[in-house]
């Protein structure tokens, strides 16, 4: 067997007449004896020649136009090429693609929210904006917080102070996180209304968000306003705004209160005369105002009771 | 009836396209080198002197390579067109055309690996599974009655470029380049960059390898 495959190494240069006298005679001699070598070489010699044999495959007729028109085309500029490589490639390639962008459009987005939640100009205000008050008993709605007159009340700051009775326990003011939903949730259609003030120029905070933060009904609003003037330094208030909307016997004063004080302050309205049901100074702590940081501007909407 | 070796070796024998013929077609001359110097000393368009002269060629060696027509005129336009690229750094130690074969068979190779990572050339006759080679004795029908037309028809074509494409790269470039191009030793070493011997010896398993194929498909 080792000889047979000796002299199977010698079938190439046998075949191209190139082998020794003495090996090709040696080759042969072995042919004689070895039957399997004698057909396997034949087979070899088959496969050469149907080697040489393959057909030459015509090229296609237009092979030089076509590489004409490549070879001598206008060259493109090699940074164009680069540039669209480099777009092909990193549009095509699946691991590329999706961290850098994906960072990136996560940090410009977590950029973008908090530039806006810094600079937004009635970022403190929603949270009294939200305690939409209805006017009249009839329309009261839930989280709505409703001050009505209390006729010949004491000292003529007579007003009443209520909350609808399904919410009595808890004081009006969302949390800042709820604030969205709850403002579109608490303020019903029919309420928009309020917020317009026939003839006044809506240029002002106060207008925008309407003068109903907080709406008392009281047969003397200028006493109503005056009792609540009074009740300011003592929980460490001020007053930022007063203006008489187009509507005669209309007020709306702007007051600016540390945050925690808005339980005394509901307090003192009681106190004052209100007539209450739930609200005190048990009433929670409306979160402090981000621009103004733990005071709140709270609007009161006085208007005259029928 | 299985044909006898014999037979089939003296049909071939008809057919046989010769290799001195095909060889005496291949020589250049000198040429190649003053139309090389024009091209690079500012005539491009010379080039297409080469390409006409050696497009057929490349083309084919480009064919036997991947097996397919449309790669093979894409592989014959990129060896052309690296050829022209390049050309300022043939340095003229070397016939031209052993400088194109280099870069035919280097791009050749490549392309080959290529496509065979791709899986271009599984359902191309690559499998050697039973079914495939029931598909090739199929293909070639009346072998035992006339062997005659089986050497010289379509059929073993496609066997023995089928066998060609199994080769590993190594051994199918030295088969194209002898075998099928019709290249001396001598100048298969210098495109190659190999010793004789070594083209030699590889020469000769690639053919055992290709017999092996032949003998199952056709006895």
């Amino acid at each position: 067997m080792k000889e047979c495959e000796r002299i199977s190494d010698f079938y190439g240069e046998l075949h191209d007449r190139q082998l020794s006298s003495h090996l090709q005679e040696e080759t042969l001699e072995h042919f004689r004896t070895c039957t399997d070598c004698r057909e396997d070489f034949k087979w070899y010699s088959i496969t050469v020649r149907a080697l040489n044999n393959l057909e030459e495959v015509p090229a296609p007729e237009d092979f030089v136009a076509q590489l004409s028109a490549k070879l001598y085309a206008r060259p493109t500029s090699r940074f164009y090429d680069t540039y669209l490589e480099y777009v092909r490639n990193f549009l095509s390639s699946s691991p590329h693609l999706p961290l850098p962008v994906g960072a990136a459009t996560l940090a410009f987005l977590v950029a973008v929210g908090i530039v806006m939640y810094n600079h937004s100009a009635v970022d403190y205000i929603p949270q009294a904006a939200s305690m939409q008050a209805v006017r009249g008993a009839g329309h009261t709605q839930p989280d709505a917080m409703v001050a009505v007159s209390d006729a010949g009340g004491m000292g003529g700051s007579a007003y009443h102070l209520t909350r609808p009775q399904t919410h009595a326990s808890e004081p009006t003011l969302p949390s800042s996180t709820a604030r969205s939903s709850f403002h579109s949730a608490a303020i019903p259609k029919s309420l928009e209304t309020n917020v317009q003030f026939a003839g006044a120029h809506l240029n002002t905070l106060a207008d925008r968000i309407g003068g109903d933060n907080l709406t008392v009904e009281s047969p003397s609003v200028d006493v109503a306003v005056e009792s609540v003037k009074r009740i300011l330094p003592n929980i460490s208030g001020r007053l930022v705004e007063e203006k008489t909307p187009g509507k005669f016997g209309e007020k709306v004063i702007g007051i600016r209160i540390p945050s925690s004080s808005y339980g005394h302050l509901t307090t003192e309205l009681i106190n004052h005369g209100a007539v209450a049901a739930g609200v005190g100074s048990h009433a929670s702590t409306p979160a402090p105002s981000k621009a103004d940081a733990g005071n709140l501007i709270l609007y009161i909407h006085f208007v005259q009771s029928p | 009836m299985v044909p006898s070796p014999e037979t089939i070796l003296s049909c071939l024998c008809l057919n046989i396209v010769s290799l001195i013929v095909a060889s005496g077609g291949r020589s250049e001359g000198d040429d190649d080198g003053e139309v090389v110097k024009r091209c690079i000393e500012g005539d491009p368009e010379s080039f297409n002197e080469l390409v006409e002269k050696y497009y057929r060629k490349i083309y084919n060696l480009a064919y036997r390579f991947v097996g397919d027509s449309e790669e093979a005129n894409d592989l014959a336009q990129e060896i052309f067109t690296a050829a022209f690229q390049n050309l300022d750094k043939f340095r003229g130690d070397a016939k031209f055309s052993t400088w194109l074969f280099q870069i035919a068979t280097n791009r050749g190779k490549n392309k080959f690996k290529y496509l065979k990572r791709r899986g271009y050339f599984v359902n191309r006759g690559q499998s050697d599974t039973d079914d495939e080679r029931d598909y090739l004795q199929k293909a070639v029908p009346d072998h035992s009655t006339n062997p005659e037309d089986l050497l010289a028809g379509k059929q073993i074509q496609k066997v023995v470029q089928d066998a060609i494409n199994e080769l590993d790269p190594d051994h199918k470039e030295i088969v194209i380049l002898r075998d099928i191009e019709g290249f001396s030793y001598e100048e298969i070493a210098k495109i190659l960059n190999l010793p004789e011997g070594t083209t030699k010896s590889r020469l000769h398993r690639a053919r055992m390898v290709v017999k092996e194929k032949l003998k199952k498909v056709l006895s």
